[in-house]
């Protein structure tokens, strides 16, 4: 379980290196900053700010990165609560029920709630990352393709079976998503969708793309409204408000745990990471749920789901990364990246020759989390002054920072038009009742998805068989159909009971 | 929003939205298949897309069907999207022209006429909150953050 001579030494390397308790406010707050603006990422925020690591040493380096990714992590609530518009794209699931407490006039509350189960979801990850780290990093190497792809097709069944909209609806929208992440040059060489633009080839840009589903669609529905909490009675953010949100989160400490759980093992599988995380996490809540029809109108369980679940992602990822030196995101590759810069190879010998390096890392994360507590209470205050802006003035502001945010992205004008073509598109999408975030879930996995398609497809020869050898493949399955299965069933009960 | 007692139209605009994606799934699949070289091409694009305009042909035919059954009933009226087609349209207007006039003039252009067009007439609220915040935006990329924009006069 835990090495207590390599753990004991790692107290004494934390205590002994100042510098790097002394990195780990500005990376908060760095985080905070670019996870609560639409537009900038942790990966953007993570990667400008690489170069300045190359003069520290390894662990502040590292830990001012991590403090980054957990600022980050909790900073894209802000947005995803109060404007609808997830910061990043692991806040997905966080805007379903925040931003409907936020037009209620309960934004305070909500951000208190996030803040609470970002800082407990992160503890809970890297406790049990700290549990489990050696044995883990085994476990992982057994999940083979198939076992990639049920988890890729999970995802996407996930968010288009269980939304407010028909099956068919969510459905076709997480198909449009996957058909999306498919242009440009597949694995193979071929060209797809590219209509000759050398610009596709490296297919459309996700995070432009989440910003036109997202963003620009929600801002284009706002256009005409004067405030985003309609009643000015409601436009106050109070101190008294965000600690009652706090309390009422940890309140909740069972809902708290599982949706740190769950988001600590998903996280661990790489290239699902947080935002895989934050939607089964919001779907699992909301399926255990007495309520499961409140669920997307402003239930603080679904906050809590989703926000302890895409934090605790953060512990989950670094397995994968420290076990098998593996990214399991954008941010984990920028820490791969800080690695290399310090010549440090991630992977199973790195654990066994540095545990004392290994679980300093960790402790320090769980020490960031507490941190986060204390200086996210602050900023959120600040942040919650948002719903007082009057959107007159707010929307173009916003739409000019994800423009230019989109092309800092791309490095070219695919980044804007992309912005401006799915924002269009999702502003349909929502006018016709489609669900925009299974179309986002699908551009995420798609990718991975048809990799792990074509890998099956290979070992296996094309013989479907192959999965009864597989136990890890058919439990997924199992799992898949478990929690689709109900929604099926009542849609299908409750159209018959309409028509007769 | 008012609602008034008008019968239940027929819901082009959703009819209409669905059959063009269908029709988009079936010609990007074409277009893959024709060109695929191997089974592994295809591989996700073709059931994907079947799947998809299954449920897209599905939606269209249920709510054809929810038409017919509930034509008589009282609907209520859509909110005007005029306004969001108009951003729209001013957006996109920006996005085409930042090639050209770059993200300093573009951006202040796209911020005073976005005012403008919500209904603020003070011109030096207009012009003041153009020119403030695409500096301030343009300048936070180049000097902080060392992206490179296109400007044309910053």
């Amino acid at each position: 379980m835990i090495n207590a001579e390599a753990f004991q030494a790692a107290l004494s390397l934390l205590g002994n290196t100042p510098a790097a308790w002394l990195v780990v406010p500005p990376g908060l707050l760095i985080g905070l900053f670019f996870g609560s603006i639409p537009g900038l990422s942790i990966s953007i925020a993570m990667a400008v700010f690489l170069p300045a690591t190359l003069y520290m040493d390894f662990l502040p380096a590292i830990l001012f990165l991590t403090a980054i990714f957990t600022g980050g992590g909790f900073g894209g609530a802000i947005p995803a609560i109060m404007l609808n518009i997830p910061g990043t794209s692991s806040s997905v699931a966080t805007a379903f029920d925040g931003y409907p407490m936020a037009r209620r006039g309960e934004h305070a509350q909500a951000l208190g709630i996030g803040l609470v189960a970002s800082v407990l979801g992160t503890l809970i990850g890297y406790l049990l990352l700290l549990f489990t780290v050696q044995s883990i990093s085994q476990w992982v190497l057994r999940l083979g393709p198939t076992e990639m792809l049920v988890v890729a097709i999970w995802g996407v069944t996930l968010i288009a079976v269980l939304n407010d909209a028909s099956i068919s609806k969510g459905i076709a929208a997480g198909i449009l998503g996957i058909l999306i992440s498919t242009i440009g040059y597949s694995d193979a060489g071929q060209m797809r969708g590219t209509f000759g633009s050398m610009y596709l080839l490296d297919g459309i840009p996700v995070i432009p793309a989440l910003i036109g589903f997202f963003a620009a669609s929600e801002l284009f529905n706002l256009v005409g409204k004067r405030y985003i909490v309609d009643d000015s009675s409601l436009r106050v953010v109070r101190f008294r408000n965000i600690l009652c949100g706090m309390g009422q989160a940890a309140s909740k400490p069972f809902q708290l745990l599982r949706g740190g759980s769950m988001g600590a093992v998903i996280g661990a599988i790489p290239g699902v990471g947080a935002s895989i995380a934050n939607l089964a996490a919001y779907a699992t809540a909301k399926q255990r749920s007495k309520d499961p029809d409140s669920f997307g109108k402003g239930n603080p369980s679904g906050l809590i789901a989703a926000e302890s679940a895409n934090s605790s992602s953060e512990g989950g990822s670094m397995i994968t990364l420290l076990a098998l030196g593996l990214p399991g995101g954008a941010g984990t590759a920028v820490l791969l990246g800080a690695f290399a810069m310090h010549n440090v190879t991630g992977g199973p010998r790195f654990i066994r020759e540095n545990p004392d390096i290994v679980y300093a890392l960790i402790i320090g994360n769980m020490a960031q989390a507490v941190l986060l507590l204390v200086i996210g209470v602050g900023f959120i205050f600040l942040a919650g002054y948002i719903v007082k802006l009057s959107l007159q003035l707010m929307i173009p502001i916003v739409m000019v920072l994800s423009v230019v945010g989109s092309y800092a992205i791309t490095g070219n004008m695919v980044g804007p038009i992309t912005v401006v073509a799915t924002g269009i598109i999702g502003w349909l999408m929502r006018r016709y009742g489609f669900p925009v975030a299974a179309t986002v879930v699908g551009l995420l996995v798609g990718g991975m998805a048809e990799g792990e398609l074509v890998r099956s497809m290979q070992i296996s020869g094309g013989n479907l068989g192959f999965i009864t050898d597989r136990p890890i493949t058919l439990v997924l399955l199992a799992l898949l159909l478990i929690s689709v299965l109900p929604r099926l069933i009542g849609s299908l009960l409750k159209r018959r009971r309409a028509t007769s | 929003m008012a609602t008034s007692s008008r019968r239940h139209g027929f819901p082009l605009g959703s009819v209409l939205f669905s059959l063009s994606l269908a029709a988009v799934f079936g010609y990007y699949a074409h277009g893959v298949h024709a060109a695929a070289r191997g089974v592994t091409d295809w591989l996700l694009i073709l059931p994907a897309a079947g799947i998809g305009i299954t449920a897209l042909l599905t939606i269209v035919g249920t709510k054809v069907i929810d038409w017919y059954r509930q034509r008589d009933a009282v609907a209520k009226e859509d909110p005007s999207t005029l306004p969001a087609v108009l951003f729209m349209g001013l957006l996109a207007l920006y996005v085409a022209l930042i090639p050209v006039i770059g993200f300093d003039l573009g951006s202040l252009l796209f911020l005073c006429l976005a005012l403008y067009l919500q209904g603020e007439r003070r011109w030096w609220v207009i012009v003041g909150f153009g020119v403030v915040v695409s500096a301030t935006i343009v300048l936070l990329f180049i000097e902080l953050l060392g992206i490179r924009l296109p400007t044309l006069l910053l």
